[in-house]
């Protein structure tokens, strides 16, 4: 490679306050000429302190403040810490109580994979996309504002089970939604798929291999678009998913486009397991229960867990050391986006700078869930 | 399964989560060796390093590594008790996830980990005083005075 | 011949209260509530504040959009010493009002934006929805309304951040910038 002198090389500053850093992350950028030589990701503008703020409260009082981890699936974070807390229990919930978390979580998966659809469009220029992704998205954030109160901040799961009965009325609404969205999905690949401006800015641009992947610890959506099939709900299903049919899409392409499309064909999945849980749910919408007895202030469990959950963004553990009080004794989140932060300095080398923004754009990273 | 890790090191303690994860707690200075033979070794494949993390308990720090092998979908975790002021050697030869997990422990607890190749704070303003995860924090900082009075 | 009669300060509130431009200032869960805001549904267009700049040198208002924490805080009393007068702000959320939630336990929390510059509106909730944010920046143009060029004494006065506050934040700002691009690449 050439020998670059110092004096040719520019540092610039991106962030924390940019609008296409998806939140505050701040990259300074060494640069000669128009090519990327070294990305220096600094993070930490919204640590938050979330893991000492556990120390200090009972299990409850901790409840709401997990879906702040990700704010975009918060589901996915109360399911992995009650998920946790049952482990240590003993505790099962009922099968409706399953049905009822997987439905709202498939329908969470959604909502992000749609958010993300409309921002990593907009960070390449495109501004219709955008539009496009919320109209759907805001019919389901409309559901669950109606089944849980909250259009982001759900805090809706409880100890074995959901805090509120899914009634006729919601199941209906959701089946018309899913029915209705895979015109939608349509659309956007219509939209963009075709495009040459998207295609020239994502196709071979960004490439994972498979050890990169393996030796950054890269999950999810952006592990599968490197060829490797690997989902938490197929290796070692939780709730029902072994009851339900649907397919995990692996691509080899290893780019930002492949990244692309794996999501919208998970989408497309979600889907299909929402059709299957409704079916279930219809024809048992009759049962009742949907949570634990157990009074959750005074729980005191004990020992040590790691409780999994397949976010959208890739593998969210919930890690408890309890140690038989009210309160936890440390509680530690392994977050997906902590890990994809780190790639993006291999990833973007050598390319030029505004392709520094579709890459990272296509890696899916939310900045909460790496400051915690 | 782990019967060739047992023969092949010194293994101070067992214990285990729930879901039968097993964890091994070994000689800090073993870690390199240990982690890069669960690594290679064919039997094992332990390719992907999910974490580290670490736990102030009984006065000393628990430094916790969770591995996890696709090959044969298990996961384990290696443990390293060590004192408030011993060092670790950090791990990200092996595993290059591992230099924000090494840096996020020596920024929210202060465990150094020789031979990183950036060791600073991450998550927090670097002249932050303190390491907030110890148990024996008191919240010190002097950017807290902000939080005094009003405007 | 039409004739229209008026004063200067109606017309001139009138015109800027109705084209507030944000700024996109968007650390955390609020920030995607005000991407809501914008989008199909609830178009905040219709009340002149789509037009979000990224820079603070074009924008009026600062919608102070998620929680506040000490690295953060630097920085957002720079974003607001750089934006133009005349500059007006939303606190939005609760986090950005009070410290909300993190109140109290969290080390690494600013409890409420108004600790660093001064706050128009407060917007609490968490998150608040698009419609409270639109009502917010009706609330805003309102306020914005009843102001008079012969008053800029008062406008100024109670737009100005603490002083010696803002000196200990240069110092820190300016400590990590200059470690951040020392340390090496």
């Amino acid at each position: 490679m050439e020998v670059i002198s110092q004096d040719r090389i520019l540092d610039i500053n991106i962030g924390p306050q940019h609008p296409s850093t998806h939140g505050v992350l701040r990259m300074v950028v060494s640069l000669c000429g128009e090519t990327i030589i070294n990305i220096n990701p600094i993070i930490g503008y919204l640590h938050r302190g979330l893991e000492k703020m556990a120390e200090n409260r009972t299990y409850l009082q901790y409840l709401p403040i997990v879906d702040r981890i990700d704010y975009l699936s918060g589901f996915f974070c109360s399911y992995a810490y009650l998920n946790g807390i049952e482990k240590l229990l003993n505790i099962t919930p009922s099968e409706k109580a399953k049905y009822i978390r997987t439905i709202t979580m498939e329908m969470n998966r959604i909502t992000s994979h749609l958010l993300w659809l409309g921002c990593f469009l907009m960070d390449l220029g495109a501004s219709s996309p955008f539009f496009y992704a919320f109209i759907e998205r805001e019919k389901i954030i409309d559901i669950l504002e109606d089944l849980t109160g909250s259009r982001m901040m759900y805090n809706y799961y409880t100890l074995g089970g959901v805090k509120r009965d899914i009634d006729i009325d919601i199941l209906n609404r959701i089946k018309e939604f899913s029915d209705h969205f895979e015109t939608a999905l349509k659309e956007y690949e219509d939209l963009i798929e075709g495009n040459p401006i998207f295609l020239s800015r994502t196709k071979n641009i960004g490439l994972i291999n498979k050890e990169t992947a393996n030796q950054y610890s890269i999950t999810g959506a952006n592990l599968r678009a490197s060829g490797i099939k690997k989902d938490l709900r197929k290796d070692s299903p939780y709730l029902i998913y072994n009851n339900i049919d649907f397919e995990v899409p692996v691509l080899n392409n290893e780019d930002s486009f492949s990244r692309f499309v794996i999501r919208i064909k998970e989408m497309r999945e979600s889907k299909k397991i929402i059709l299957q849980c409704y079916n279930w749910l219809i024809n048992h919408i009759k049962d009742e229960e949907i949570k634990s007895n157990i009074n959750f202030m005074h729980i005191k469990p004990e020992g040590k867990v790691i409780s999994e959950v397949e976010s959208p963004r890739g593998l969210l553990q919930c890690i408890i050391h309890a140690d038989g009080t009210k309160k936890p004794y440390r509680i530690k989140w392994r977050t997906p986006s902590f890990y994809s932060v780190q790639l993006i300095n291999n990833l973007a080398k050598n390319y030029k700078l505004p392709d520094l923004m579709s890459i990272f754009g296509s890696l899916d990273v939310i900045m909460p869930e790496v400051d915690r | 399964m782990f019967e060739n890790l047992k023969n092949k090191f010194e293994i101070l303690r067992e214990s285990e989560y729930q879901q039968d994860i097993h964890s091994f707690y070994i000689k800090k200075e073993d870690i390199l060796n240990v982690l890069s033979y669960l690594k290679n070794s064919p039997s094992y494949l332990f390719e992907r390093l999910d974490c580290i993390y670490t736990v102030d308990i009984n006065n000393s720090f628990e430094v916790i590594y969770v591995l996890q092998s696709d090959k044969y979908n298990t996961k384990c975790t290696i443990n390293c008790n060590i004192s408030y002021e011993e060092e670790m050697p950090s791990v990200t030869s092996i595993y290059s996830s591992a230099n924000f997990d090494e840096r996020e422990i020596f920024d929210l607890f202060g465990v150094k980990f020789n031979n990183h190749p950036n060791l600073k704070r991450i998550l927090l303003p670097e002249s932050f005083e303190g390491h907030p995860l110890r148990k024996s924090y008191k919240m010190q900082d002097e950017r807290l005075r902000w939080n005094n009075g009003s405007n | 011949m039409h004739i229209i009669l008026s004063t200067i300060d109606n017309i001139y509130n009138w015109a800027r209260s109705n084209s507030l431009w944000p700024l996109t200032f968007a650390t955390s869960c609020c920030g995607i509530e005000m991407m809501s805001a914008t989008a199909s549904n609830f178009d905040i267009a219709r009340f002149g504040s789509e037009v979000f700049r990224a820079s603070p040198r074009q924008a009026d208002l600062l919608i102070i959009a998620g929680t506040i924490t000490h690295k953060m805080a630097p920085i957002l009393l720079r974003l607001y010493e750089q934006m133009a007068e005349p500059k007006y702000v939303i606190a939005m959320g609760a986090c950005s009002c009070s410290g909300g939630m993190f109140k109290n336990d969290s080390y690494s929390v600013v409890y409420g934006a108004d600790k660093i510059i001064p706050v128009d509106i407060y917007l609490p909730m968490c998150p608040p929805k698009p419609e409270a944010l639109i009502d917010a920046i009706k609330k805003l143009q309102h306020k914005i309304k009843q102001e008079s060029l012969i008053n800029r004494d008062a406008y100024i006065r109670s737009h100005k951040t603490n002083l010696q506050q803002k000196d200990d934040l240069d110092i820190l700002t300016l400590k990590e910038d200059i470690q951040i691009f020392k340390m090496g690449l």
